[in-house]
């Protein structure tokens, strides 16, 4: 004989079942109906009581609990007819709106269909005939295998334990939670933090863009009725998709671009704040459609116009490398046709940041043709200029470091730093 | 007492937790902690020559861990602090030197001057659309055997926007749909080669989060339920063929040659069914799979259990890690999933595999942040060397299935035809995000033949049909000591019948 695993809410439903009270009643007071509760293996087609005992004409109060990661109900017949309600079942037209419920003469009760981790409870008068009363799950692809049985016994006739399989449901919990780890990363100077993310655009012409394609909005396509809706999809963001943010601390960070490789913008007083795309505290949702993380700090630059940096006469398509970390501090690695450049933007003296430039097979002259706004922040120990542009020849045009000076702009307050809510 | 069939049935069932106890003791399941401050949201996992773990994480850099018996004490030290794009891959190269797949490029991430940190970020492939959308991932990447790697390039979601300058040439018919590619190669696997020229090699993906290479040199891939995927499916990925959802088709320059303003979506679907290749497998949506990730070969030759030369298959919105059993039959991959394991401490967001060097470990690093709720960790499952009960091949005969148990189980239980409960669906492919188990259909079984050592069993089927998947619930099934059946669910998808 099998021995069995009894829990003790199991173990209470029987001795209540057993209480004389559900025979006796007296006019003063309605007897405590008996109380059976049936949870679900999780991520099986079973029961976890698969039989239990009740005594013919007592009130029952019977609860279904999903613990399953799957739907399911619970559906309680006569004797013999689980494999009629099944097939009843499975003929209705449209099962999802019955609960998958029959209307059937031999259907006793029913819950409708559960969600995981819903409840439902049935509360009915057991039959006064004793037998073998089936319950079965009619939810589609269900019904084959997940039945138990109600054992009807007569009046005063001894009930037995239910048959319960034992499970765990122990959810493990998610390790993030309490890792410590933060939406507001910040670098130092003598080990800046790089971070390759989608970057904000404070307010970027699109003549900064050349080398990217123009997003817009197109009518929406419904498949359904094979036409085009009249309202349009979301319309683009204004982010960049390619960025490589640096952080030295709050005294300066920048973001460079890899597909234009370029300097983007620079700032002090902060850096970026991740939480519309970590999440908030340790991390958690992406927020919806405005997910680029936020610039905090006051921007003290900010790039105009194409790319300086010209190896002919007209501008040629980057093609970026990587980097090297070398000190500590990114160098990134980028192509102009056969010239090779490698670029390091550092933070100098207070109110200033250098951009330091080495060539490789550059062409005879080398320009650096600046935005009007930008040229009047632009100084450099070499070269010659000639209006707006800086032109390179010779040994110069190898290597040259420009010394750029802050420019206040907007400032961008930082957020209030709330920890997630506990669940 | 005379039984009805139905009472049989029950009694059947397993009532009995610490037989069931002993069914599930083949593996434990430990919880591996990262440093404080490391967001556990696993994007990467290998090992390399030195016997440690390459963990690259989503957005605290890359660890690598010299592993312990105990599972708190681990030693970790950093390779790379920098906060990567969505790093979702890894693949070691050497000792010092990794191949990491971001968002924006496949980067080669080096020690070249021996300090045991990383110091050069090398753009080895880029040449993909980045359109600024959050479901944009890129996974991978596997050796193409040529010298170069195959990559995964997923669909945006309509659940994001797009930015308003995207890298890449922008298509506002590709934009069009629930899942979309307005930027190049969206929803298809490419070929990756040294020089980084990309080749388009296979179109028709959704959330295709997961590439394997098998022993045999057969390239796979898991796609996700959606809209054009019914049910998360496993393919097996050939060149030039189209897996069935349509946005990517905008990059096809064949289908796109004679009109440049064809739209994928308006194809009809008649002819997208005739042009797609269909699924080797598919997974039973919430009742076995929901988000499928990265395939892993068991290629410990039994060190990991009895399961040698199958796939495991993680499960990243569920304690689940799924194991399949392929074959072929008339040519046609094809077969049965069911449970590796499932519950039993392990956690959801089940994302990358990794076998141990020794094989007794799988580790499963787990991330769903930012597309599902957290599920965030690493954890280690080891086999115990205590076999456990279970079906260990499912095969397709001319009359039905002939199961290959790992014992024998009892005689009389194995021989009743009522044991064996079969039924068969099929998820309809077409626009709508997801099929519902379609035309439910009960099969008898017409007869069961235990063979002579015990262990096989053939089931006789009174029907037949390709295009179904058999779902097959055995019923209290136990060895002659009292083991239950640890997974007794399997679902055989049927491409091809045999003769």
């Amino acid at each position: 004989m099998k021995s069995r695993i009894v829990t003790l809410l199991q173990l209470a439903a029987a001795l209540a079942g057993l209480a004389p009270d559900g025979f006796t009643a007296s006019r003063k007071s309605a007897p405590r109906p008996a109380r059976v509760d049936i949870a679900v293996v999780p991520g099986t087609l079973r029961y976890a009581t698969t039989r239990f005992d009740a005594a013919a004409g007592q009130r029952l109060e019977l609860t279904l609990t999903n613990t399953c990661i799957m739907p399911h109900n619970l559906v309680l017949t006569a004797p013999g007819k689980a494999d009629t309600v099944f097939e009843q079942a499975m003929a209705l037209p449209d099962g999802l709106s019955r609960n998958y419920v029959p209307v059937s003469a031999v259907v006793l009760a029913a819950t409708r269909v559960l969600n995981p981790g819903e409840s439902a409870t049935l509360t009915l008068t057991v039959p006064g005939q004793p037998g073998e009363y089936p319950y079965l799950c009619t939810f589609p692809g269900h019904g084959a295998v997940m039945r138990g049985v109600m054992r009807v016994r007569p009046p005063g006739g001894r009930l037995e334990d239910p048959v319960v399989e034992a499970f765990t449901q122990a959810t493990v919990a998610d390790a993030l939670r309490d890792s410590g780890a933060t939406s507001f990363p910040m670098g130092t100077r003598r080990r800046p933090l790089v971070l390759r993310s989608f970057v904000p655009d404070p307010g970027l012409g699109d003549d900064v863009f050349p080398n990217h394609d123009r997003a817009s909005a197109p009518l929406v396509y419904d498949p359904a009725t094979g036409t085009d809706r009249s309202e349009r999809t979301v319309p683009p963001a204004r982010a960049v998709p390619g960025g490589v943010a640096v952080s030295f601390g709050p005294e300066f960070a920048y973001v460079w671009d890899t597909t234009e490789c370029r300097l983007l913008y620079a700032w002090t007083n902060g850096f970026l704040n991740l939480t519309p795309y970590w999440g908030a505290g340790a991390g958690g949702k992406r927020a919806g459609f405005a997910y680029a993380p936020l610039l905090e700090g006051t921007l003290v630059f900010k790039a105009a116009g194409g790319a300086p940096l010209r190896t002919g006469a007209q501008p040629v398509k980057p093609r970026f490398r990587g980097y090297r970390m070398l000190g500590g501090n990114p160098h990134f690695h980028y192509e102009l046709g056969p010239t090779r450049v490698r670029e390091q933007i550092i933070p100098s003296d207070p109110g200033t940041f250098m951009l330091c430039y080495h060539l490789e097979h550059p062409p005879e002259t080398v320009r650096l043709v600046f935005d009007p706004s930008l040229r009047p922040l632009v100084s450099c120990d070499t070269g010659r200029w000639s209006g707006d542009v800086l032109e390179f020849t010779g040994r110069d045009r190898a290597h040259f470091m420009l010394l750029v000076r802050f420019r206040p702009g907007e400032i961008h307050p930082p957020a209030a730093r709330t920890a997630a809510k506990p669940k | 007492m005379r039984l009805t069939a139905f009472i049989s049935l029950v009694a059947l069932l397993p009532a009995c937790a610490p037989h069931r106890l002993a069914a599930q003791s083949a593996y434990t399941v430990e919880e591996i902690k990262l440093p404080r401050g490391v967001a556990p949201e696993i994007g990467g996992l290998a090992f390399n020559s030195q016997g440690e773990l390459v963990v690259v994480t989503r957005r605290s850099g890359i660890l690598i861990g010299t592993p312990a018996a105990d599972p708190a004490a681990f030693r970790w030290r950093v390779f790379s602090d920098q906060s990567l794009h969505e790093p979702l891959g890894v693949l070691v190269e050497s000792d010092h030197q990794l191949l990491v797949p971001q968002f924006p490029e496949l980067t080669r991430i080096s020690d070249t001057d021996g300090d045991g940190v990383a110091d050069w970020y090398e753009t080895v492939g880029s040449a993909w659309g980045l359109s600024g959308n959050y479901h944009e991932s890129v996974t991978g990447p596997v050796p193409d055997g040529a010298g170069g790697w195959f990559l995964a390039i997923g669909t945006a979601s309509h659940n994001g926007p797009t930015f308003a300058h995207t890298r890449g040439e922008f298509s506002a018919t590709g934009r069009r749909g629930r899942n979309f590619s307005a930027v190049p190669w969206r929803g298809w696997v490419m070929q990756l080669k040294p020089d980084g020229s990309l080749i388009p090699y296979a179109s028709g993906f959704r959330a295709n989060n997961g590439v394997c290479v098998g022993p045999d040199g057969g390239l796979w891939v898991t796609d996700n339920q959606g809209d054009y995927v019914p049910t998360s499916p496993l393919h097996r990925v050939e060149h030039g063929r189209f897996y069935g959802h349509p946005s990517s088709l905008v990059w096809d320059a064949e289908f796109m040659r004679d009109n440049p303003r064809r739209d994928p979506l308006k194809e009809g679907l008649e002819r997208l069914e005739a042009r797609r290749t269909k699924p080797v497998v598919q997974f039973p949506h919430g009742i076995m799979m929901n988000s499928p990730a990265q395939p892993v070969f068991d290629t410990t030759g039994g060190k990991f259990g009895p399961f040698a030369g199958q796939m495991f298959v993680p499960d990243e919105s569920g304690p689940r890690i799924l194991r399949v059993m392929l074959e072929q039959v008339g040519g046609e991959w094809q077969g049965a999933c069911t449970f590796l394991l499932r519950d039993q401490a392990l956690r959801s967001g089940n994302n990358r595999l990794c076998f141990s060097p020794d094989g007794k470990s799988l580790y499963t690093g787990q991330t769903m942040r930012g597309w599902g709720g957290p599920a965030e960790g690493l954890q280690r499952i080891t086999y115990t060397g205590q076999a456990p009960f279970e079906v260990r091949e499912m095969h397709l005969t001319p009359e039905g299935f002939e199961l290959t148990f790992t014992e024998e189980p009892e005689r009389s239980a194995a021989a009743d035809p009522a044991r064996y409960r079969v039924q068969h669906y099929h998820y309809p492919y077409s626009h709508q995000y997801g099929a519902p188990q379609s035309e439910i259909t009960p099969v008898k079984v017409t007869g069961v033949a235990v063979r002579d050592d015990g262990r096989k069993v053939h089931l006789t089927l009174g029907e037949l049909k390709a295009g179904r998947i058999y779902q097959l619930d055995i019923i209290g099934l136990a060895t002659e000591a009292g083991r239950w059946l640890g997974n007794p669910m399997l679902a055989y998808t049927v491409n091809r019948l045999a003769k």
